[in-house]
């Protein structure tokens, strides 16, 4: 039995995602509540940096001393500028002074030496789609739950997006056009073949919220990390064209809002880029998607290596011993009918994922 | 160490591909490899069970065996019963799970410091943070680097035993007030390995605070270094802290007599087992080229050193040698459009599981898994006792092939050519292959029972690839670099090998041949400038390979002049073919 990666490219189903926060913090909305794309479920304090004093040597104190000029108590939030520690000099005429560089607090005096800790912004997590909170992990953040057509990708950028889909191109092998790219682009999350690193500068300048690309080149990778807006790259690097399940799914929703979580994928937290595009169930609750499936006869599966990459069929049957590639290696494989007529073929076992 | 009477062992391996199980049993008296079954690992999500994967491995075990291993309850049958189903004894090591995150702090960079990342690259780590006296940041820049590197352990070393203790206090007392800064349950397991008059004082300053464990001094005098007390202690703070926390490791663990051991210290442990039983002059090197991570490990008389790079792999980890792309494309036979390279590691790293169909695929990686090797000597550390040229590979007598794109090459000539082009040795070296990828396992297994691992080696566990002539040396190409006579029943062999080739002398599969090597005088096989010899060697499964590449290997600049000498090479050794 053999169990491969699931990718779900599914027109209706329950999606279920948490949001935490990387620290303890607060919880903002309660269970069964309904949240907007831009609602804050959650917020946690941070730390942007901290500062050393040493009283020994600002003041001119011995360290056994230095508790007692101390204007602060340890613990306590001070506003910037505010006098943390004060020495009178010359008969009380003048001092030495240490104030607070930014509005923080003072954690710990030790030795003479104090250590401030400058309050950092607070770190916000939002809902990302419209949604109902399913559950509540108190401190830490929540459980969406929404009902849409889901879209797993293979690659993301980083970050995560809410606006209207924007089919730009006709069809999935065309590369995003500079011509293409005008006002009407401004605030979409904008559908094509590929980019290259020009036309992702242009959409830059007409301030798209997001990308979604078939493939890419992975010499970008570094370029889009620069980015204001995400990416999501659907299949993944080099020459490889949206299946025509995820292309048409997308183009199906032209116009209307997505949310684009480009996020990349974290194989420790089994999390994968994606697109959620939020629609009100037909009747009752759709599936939750499955993953850790086994590949079995007539599992629909998506071959993920040369020479078929990115095609999709039905597996056939799995004989029981290895069989020799043309590479020469020996693995096992499976014998997958492809769509659209296009005939049987022998694939190793290990470059095939479920597609559902 | 628990040695049990057993007649069969099941060793596993739960890695981050693959899940394994090997059987060990007794065969005409002695420990034999019998079989092995594999499945996908499933240690990560969606599973995020080890179990899963390792009961599937003993189902493909259980075809190939027709052995049954476990009840209708899914409990291991231990000992085993009248009916000859389940085992005597079960060993496991695993290395599923993120690297540790390890910041260090020591004193001075060279001596300290150096001790500390030697110690944690013997484990599946990364370092995230370095705090030292050279450390040009300011304390709190200091103290804000290390919350926001969010390290699971700190290593802090520095100081001779019962020297000035100032110094490593301070350095600790930095540490320490950044862990009050971190909030609970986030803070980092302190591993103090400094001066050892100090252990009560360090165990006093994290109290309440943070978890702390000691190990000897790394440096318990200024000049010299001993850091397998700490190796170990860090061995037990992965096992605990990341594996311990995995789903099914308690199962594992309790059908285990000796515990699970981290990838990893099984692979360094049984390169230090064999190295205590086998009588060599020089060293063992074993080398493990695996999908997230790739170790090293090199013994000699059971004086051990391993390097694992968390950072180093053809699958998961192959993206991180993007930055290695033009040293890596050397090693490719024939030209890639601008791209294809990237592109390829890439997606490789996306889809780390998958296994070239085509040549072309393979050419890539194969050349993956020799720029891991050329990477992760960078970061290498070697027993004291190794001989060898300076600034060249230390000098090795048998070099062992680990992981699945050495273990799986279709041509055992194919995994020569990798660990020839990744290691570059010296000198005359048996290249031995895991084909069953069993190392790990045996390692494991050898805590168990150490007999039953050298008699499984012995056995024929490992496979012996072949033997190479590694001269060292500069020349013209063309002309002559060392000339190797042999008889073979009534064949006699003379060759004459010119500087810049890779050649195979075929001789009779796994046989011992007596063979004379004769370099040219500018040329050096190990036995000094010019000087010959004759020496047995193991013909393994492809012969003699008489390396006259020098070292390092020269590779023609210019794309054409390149792909022509390097697909000769292929051609000549690999035996690749479509």
């Amino acid at each position: 039995m053999y169990i491969p990666t699931t990718t779900h490219v599914s027109p209706l189903a329950t999606i279920r995602r948490e949001r935490l926060l990387p620290q303890p913090g607060y919880v903002l909305v309660g269970e069964d509540e309904r949240v907007e794309p831009t609602t804050i479920v959650a917020k946690t304090e941070t730390v942007s940096r901290h500062f050393f004093y040493d009283l020994t040597v600002r003041l001119a104190v011995k360290a056994e001393e230095a508790q007692k000029f101390l204007r602060v108590q340890q613990g306590i939030a001070v506003e910037k500028s505010e006098v943390i520690a004060v020495r009178p000099t010359m008969l009380g005429f003048s001092s030495k002074r240490v104030r607070a560089p930014l509005k923080g607090t003072v954690v710990e005096i030790k030795d003479g030496k104090v250590l401030f800790a400058a309050t950092g912004p607070e770190y916000e997590i939002k809902a990302g789609f419209p949604s109902i909170v399913s559950s509540v992990n108190a401190e830490w953040g929540v459980m969406l739950e929404t009902t849409g057509a889901l879209i797993q990708g293979a690659w993301g950028s980083g970050k995560q997006e809410y606006g209207v889909l924007k089919m730009l191109v006709n069809d999935p092998t065309q590369p995003l056009a500079a011509e293409l790219l005008d006002e009407s682009c401004k605030g979409a999350i904008v559908v094509a073949g590929t980019a290259d690193e020009k036309a992702v500068r242009l959409a830059v300048k007409v301030k798209v919220r997001g990308l979604i690309l078939g493939s890419m080149s992975a010499s970008s990778i570094r370029m889009t990390r620069t980015l204001p807006f995400p990416i999501l790259v659907v299949e993944g690097f080099g020459k490889r064209i949206m299946t025509s399940h995820a292309w048409t799914l997308l183009a199906d929703h032209n116009g209307r809002e997505v949310f684009l979580d480009a996020r990349p994928p974290d194989r420790w937290e089994g999390r994968r880029p994606e697109v959620i595009i939020p629609l009100p169930p037909p009747g009752g609750m759709p599936p939750l998607p499955a993953d850790g499936q086994p590949l079995d006869e007539g599992k629909r599966v998506r071959i993920l290596r040369a020479p078929y990459t990115g095609a999709i069929g039905t597996v056939l049957f799995i004989p029981a011993r290895m069989q020799t590639m043309p590479s020469g290696v020996q693995t096992y494989v499976a014998h997958v009918e492809l769509e659209g007529g296009q005939g049987e073929v022998v694939v190793p076992v290990a470059n095939l994922e479920i597609f559902e | 160490m628990t040695t049990a009477p057993t007649d069969s062992i099941l060793a596993a391996d739960i890695g981050s591909i693959t899940a394994r199980v090997a059987l060990f049993d007794i065969v005409s008296g002695e420990f034999r490899f019998v079989a092995s079954g594999e499945a996908r690992s499933t240690a990560e999500p969606p599973f995020s069970y080890m179990g899963e994967g390792l009961h599937q491995a003993m189902e493909h075990l259980k075809i190939l065996t027709g052995r049954t291993f476990m009840d209708d309850n899914d409990r291991l049958i231990m000992p085993i019963r009248m009916d000859g189903s389940g085992i005597d004894a079960f060993a496991a090591s695993a290395s599923g799970g993120k690297p540790l995150r390890v910041a260090l702090a020591g004193l001075m960079p060279n001596i300290s410091l150096a001790s500390a990342e030697r110690v944690a690259l013997s484990a599946h780590v990364i370092i995230v943070d370095r705090m030292g006296l050279g450390d040009r940041r300011k304390p709190e820049r200091q103290i804000d680097d290390l919350i926001n590197a969010k390290p699971e352990v700190v290593i802090i070393a520095g100081g001779t035993d019962y020297g000035s203790q100032g110094a490593v206090l301070k350095l600790a007392d930095t540490v320490a007030m950044a862990a009050r800064r971190m909030r609970e349950g986030t803070r980092p397991e302190i591993l103090f390995v400094g001066n050892a008059a100090l252990h009560e004082k360090i165990k006093d300053m994290f109290t309440g605070l943070c978890d702390v464990g000691v190990a000897e001094n790394l440096r318990p005098v200024l000049n010299e270094e001993n850091i397998t007390s700490a190796r170990r202690q860090l061995a037990r703070v992965y096992e605990r802290v990341r594996l311990g926390t995995m789903a099914g490791y308690g199962e594992l663990s309790q059908w285990t007599t000796n515990g699970v051991t981290p990838n990893a210290t099984a692979f360094g442990n049984l390169v230090h087992h064999m190295s205590q039983t086998t009588d060599s002059g020089k060293g063992l090197l074993a080398v493990d080229v695996g999908s997230a991570s790739t170790t090293l490990a090199a013994a000699i008389g059971g004086d051990i050193s391993v390097t694992v790079r968390a950072d180093l792999g053809v699958g998961h980890s192959a993206a991180y040698l993007t930055p290695s792309i033009d040293r890596l494309s050397r090693w490719l036979p024939e030209a890639y459009p601008d791209g294809e390279v990237r592109d390829y590691i890439a997606n490789k790293s996306l889809a780390p599981a998958t296994v070239p169909y085509e040549l072309r695929e393979l050419f890539l990686e194969h050349a993956l898994a020799r720029q891991c090797m050329q990477n992760v000597l960078q970061s290498a550390a070697w027993p004291a006792k190794l001989k060898g040229i300076p600034g060249l590979l230390p000098s090795f007598d048998t070099i062992i092939g680990s992981g699945a794109v050495l273990a799986r090459a279709p041509k055992p000539g194919q995994a020569a050519l990798m660990l020839l082009d990744g290691l570059q040795p010296t000198g005359i070296v048996t290249l031995v292959l895991d084909s069953h990828s069993l190392m790990p396992l045996l390692g494991a297994a050898s805590a168990l029972n150490p007999v039953a691992v050298v008699q499984a080696l012995d056995a024929g566990a490992l496979s012996v690839i072949g033997t190479a002539v590694c001269l060292v040396g500069d020349g013209r190409p063309g002309q002559e670099a060392v000339r190797v006579k042999a008889t073979v029943g009534d064949q006699k062999i003379d060759r004459r090998i010119s500087f810049g080739s890779l050649e195979l002398i075929h001789l009779p599969p796994e046989r011992d041949v007596k063979v004379s090597i004769q370099p040219s005088g500018a040329f050096d096989a190990g036995f000094g400038r010019g000087a010959s010899k004759s020496i047995t060697i193991q013909t393994g499964a492809v012969g003699l390979i008489v390396d006259a590449r020098g070292r390092p290997i020269g590779i023609p600049t210019t794309a054409d002049k390149r792909h022509g000498t390097v697909s000769k090479w292929c051609a000549n050794l690999g035996e690749y073919s479509s």
